[in-house]
């Protein structure tokens, strides 16, 4: 009987650990896809888009950059827009997925000078 | 059954449970081990090539014209600003040898290679050692150069 038990609670521990190593998540998938979007963000800054605010132009130059695995929402704001520039890649996140996201100031000189903010969100399609 | 052979015989079942629960449990303690060890080396490998990767396209170097003095260089940086690349650190770097780099980027027991490509996956300039080894993390930023969005992939391999 002794010994039924003592097997019995080594084979749980050793199912119960095997289980949660099994489970452990890798994080680069996550790191590498909240860099590429703050990467995306700093090579629109540096093109020039942003200052422009042109949402087809930001749209287009996102797309180009932007991994196929990946959707990405921006929003800008700032003291010379009236109201925030929404714009979205593809559909909404479905469930429980993890979304990456992270802003960025930037400064504008022309018409008047100015600052904007731009707020990315990225997530797995 | 004498009471001698039942001692023995339940010696014997004793000593083959023993074996059948302590043969699994060592194989599975060093698979375990082996596991762990293996994962967190890749770990280890991901944060530092995360870290080389973002101080090489995101800092200028120390001090911020290393590229005039290579010698008193004391950190890397290939960024004229925040993830843009400046054609004369690329050139700095191209004309230091593999060892320096290595030394001055501390990656330890790796080697790495950087790769810049356009995004139709045409090489701009390659920098180190091609993967050889046993494991190795890639990193793909994206960067402008000369104005022009480029690709900056970072392998650090062991």
């Amino acid at each position: 009987m002794d010994a039924a038990v003592a097997i019995s609670i080594v084979i749980v521990v050793l199912v119960i650990s095997s289980f949660y190593l099994s489970r452990s998540e890798d994080s680069l998938p996550k790191v590498q896809m909240m860099k590429t979007g703050s990467d995306i963000i700093a090579v629109l800054d540096n093109e020039g888009f942003l200052q422009s605010s042109n949402a087809t132009d930001i749209k287009g130059e996102i797309n180009d950059l932007l991994p196929p695995a990946y959707n990405m929402r921006v929003s800008i704001n700032g003291t010379f827009l009236s109201q925030a520039l929404i714009i979205e890649t593809g559909t909404e996140p479905v469930g429980a997925t993890f979304i990456g996201g992270g802003k960025r100031f930037f400064v504008i000189t022309s018409p008047s000078p100015g600052y904007g903010i731009i707020k990315f969100w990225i997530w797995l399609k | 059954m004498s009471k001698a052979q039942i001692g023995i015989l339940d010696l014997i079942i004793a000593a083959v449970l023993f074996m059948a629960v302590a043969i699994p449990s060592v194989y599975f303690w060093n698979l375990t081990r082996d596991r762990l060890i293996t994962g967190m080396d890749y770990s280890e490998m991901q944060v530092k090539a995360f870290q080389l990767s973002d101080l090489l396209i995101k800092s200028e170097g120390k001090p911020t014209k290393w590229e005039n003095t290579i010698n008193e260089t004391l950190a890397l940086g290939l960024a004229e600003s925040d993830r843009a690349i400046s054609p004369q650190k690329l050139s700095a770097l191209n004309a230091t040898s593999y060892n320096t780099t290595r030394k001055l980027l501390n990656v330890g027991i790796y080697s790495f290679k950087i790769r810049l490509t356009n995004p139709g996956n045409e090489p701009i300039m390659e920098y180190g050692k091609n993967f050889t080894g046993q494991s190795s993390v890639v990193i793909e930023r994206y960067v402008t150069y000369e104005g022009e969005k480029i690709i900056f992939e970072f392998t650090l391999w062991k």
